[in-house]
């Protein structure tokens, strides 16, 4: 069950999307974030929510495994949307009862609200699903490289992060092992109070432990035989390059994002 | 031919030495071995036996206390005090001698099959079109070419292992140490890993060292170092090793199942050579023995 966890989750494919230089991905990504939030309407939303449908067909990625990636966060969702819906209360009542009021604006509100995070997921998701997540520590690593007085430290930080991205899958199988193997010996992780529970980990995340420093141990070796000494002279496989369709993608954000701005003037309300 | 490796009275212990030598505990003591380009080589020992510590002092992870290792003639010891120079010196001899360990999932770095295989390629600095193709030809000729695109922990323990050996084959070395690289896999994943290594070695002529402490993969070797208490203690073709199954039962190793079964049967007064090693050879020896 722990290893369907989709952190990083990568689909191999031959998008366009997929073949988008990195750096345009996390750039463009990030500015979809923050538009997101510029939005005060409804139209300006729907603008964002069509750019991005457009973005999820050229993905190829199937709906299915989109929407897949919404799951993990529904009871947020519902949490905002119920919030939204008490505490909002222009517009007119539709029903009272005691302390509890709602109103159409309160259900404007959550809707809003709603479409708002779940843009936000997919739209993060389809970077992590069209992107191997060396390539967006790359990324990261070159966005940030102009930052010469700490660019080594870049480049450690950025293998630091694919080495941990790698070891996730790895240490979930060995804690699900090392759980038989404790419960074989008779411990009892599911009964009891919290804190009895909590302390039933214990013999789980000692062996942990020790086996990931022999990991790492064994890691160094490894890189060090294969002449890893640090980010100095290294080149890369995968050239990024800018290509005609990274324009293309920029040019298109630019206008979802001026369009955005121009929604907002024309429309000062959220509906 | 020409030599690739080389240790010359090589001794190593991994506690400080002091004056008195006689009481440090040695890992490896006075080795000397030499290892030919294009040889197939696999050292047997038991746990302990300093076979472990022969594969990492290879490629200069440990350096020798005594003696020196070559490598294509370059020692592993540090040739100056100048950290770049060292660093250069010791890349040119870790290209060249690769090394595959035990547990395939502590040698990949990458979340991706073709890029943990471009790991070490990128590290030599070699031009990005280059390591595009080292990169294909590596994992084609260890037959993983159509998981390129996949992630490493999903496949099974023998196909990691073919991609870590992809991952030191694109960095192009002359000689490839396995430590006991068979020794955590399942029976089918050991025999994908030993097909793989075989093929190197006849198709590319890579030059192999084995490290391992089951006998069926030492048969198949040209050249076979028997390694005990940090000696070697035998040093021959199979046949003459395998021969020898007293002395190799004394410091904790079998010999294989045909090797033995044909020499229990030469005990009880049968004419069956003692130097089969494996079934073919030895259903080729009864039969004209029941022809006779």
């Amino acid at each position: 069950m722990m290893k369907d966890i989709t952190i990083g989750q990568y689909f191999p494919g031959n998008s366009v999307i997929h073949r988008m230089d990195p750096r345009m991905k996390l750039v463009l990504t990030f500015l979809y974030i923050i538009v997101i939030f510029v939005c005060k309407n409804f139209y300006s939303l729907g603008a964002m929510v069509f750019a991005l449908v457009l973005m999820v067909l050229f993905s190829q990625i199937p709906v299915k495994t989109i929407l897949k990636s919404v799951k993990p966060i529904f009871i947020i969702i519902v949490f905002t949307a119920i919030l939204n819906v008490l505490y909002t209360t222009n517009g007119t009542i539709l029903f009272e009862w005691k302390f509890i009021h709602i109103s159409t604006g309160g259900i404007y509100t959550a809707v809003f609200m709603v479409i708002r995070i779940i843009s936000l997921v997919v739209a993060s998701s389809l970077l992590t699903y069209t992107t191997s997540p060396t390539l967006i520590t790359d990324a990261i690593e070159r966005l940030l490289s102009p930052l010469k007085f700490m660019r080594n430290s870049v480049h450690t930080i950025a293998m630091m992060m694919t080495i941990a991205l790698r070891f996730i899958p790895t240490l979930i199988e060995e804690f699900d092992k090392i759980t038989s193997a404790q419960k074989a010996r008779g411990a009892d992780l599911e009964t009891g109070t919290l804190v009895e529970r909590a302390k039933a980990l214990i013999p789980i995340f000692i062996p942990l432990f020790i086996t990931s420093f022999r990991r790492a141990y064994e890691l160094a070796y490894a890189m060090e035989c294969r002449c890893y000494h640090g980010g100095e002279g290294r080149t890369r496989m995968k050239q990024m390059k800018l290509h005609g369709f990274d324009v293309v993608g920029l040019v298109f954000m630019v206008v979802v994002t001026a369009g955005v701005v121009s929604l907002n003037i024309v429309f000062p309300h959220l509906i | 031919m020409e030599e690739i490796l080389k240790f010359d009275n090589v001794s190593f212990s991994y506690d400080e030495i002091t004056e008195d030598t006689s009481r440090t505990e040695y890992a490896i003591r006075n080795v000397s071995l030499s290892i030919k380009t294009g040889e197939y080589v696999a050292v047997l020992g038991h746990n302990g036996s300093g076979k472990s510590t022969f594969a990492k002092l290879c490629n200069g992870i440990l350096v020798p206390d005594e003696g020196q290792v070559l490598v294509n003639g370059l020692s592993t010891h540090n040739p100056s005090d100048d950290e770049t120079e060292n660093l250069e010196h010791i890349m040119k001899i870790r290209k060249d001698v690769g090394m595959v360990f035990q547990n395939p999932d502590n040698q990949i770095v990458a979340t991706i099959v073709e890029e943990d295989v471009a790991f070490g390629p990128e590290n030599l600095g070699v031009d990005p079109l280059e390591i595009r193709k080292r990169v294909d030809e590596s994992l084609k000729a260890v037959g993983m070419y159509e998981y390129r695109g996949h992630e490493p922990h999903k496949l099974s323990g023998g196909q990691k292992q073919r991609v870590a050996i992809a991952g030191i084959l694109a960095m192009q070395p002359r000689c490839l140490v396995l430590d006991e690289s068979t020794a955590m896999l399942d029976p089918r994943g050991r025999r994908e890993v030993m097909n793989t290594v075989r093929k190197l070695h006849d198709d590319l002529g890579m030059t192999v060292v084995f490290i391992t402490h089951f006998m069926d993969e030492a048969v198949t070797a040209d050249r076979v170092v028997v390694m005990d208490k940090g000696h070697v203690i035998m040093d021959g073709t199979p046949k003459e090793v395998f021969k020898n199954a007293e002395r190799l039962r004394e410091v904790g190793l079998d010999v294989p199942q045909a090797t033995e079964f044909s020499i229990e049967l030469s005990k009880i007064g049968l004419n069956v050579p003692t130097d089969t090693l494996n079934t073919d050879e030895c259903v080729e020896a009864l039969s004209a023995l029941l022809e006779e």
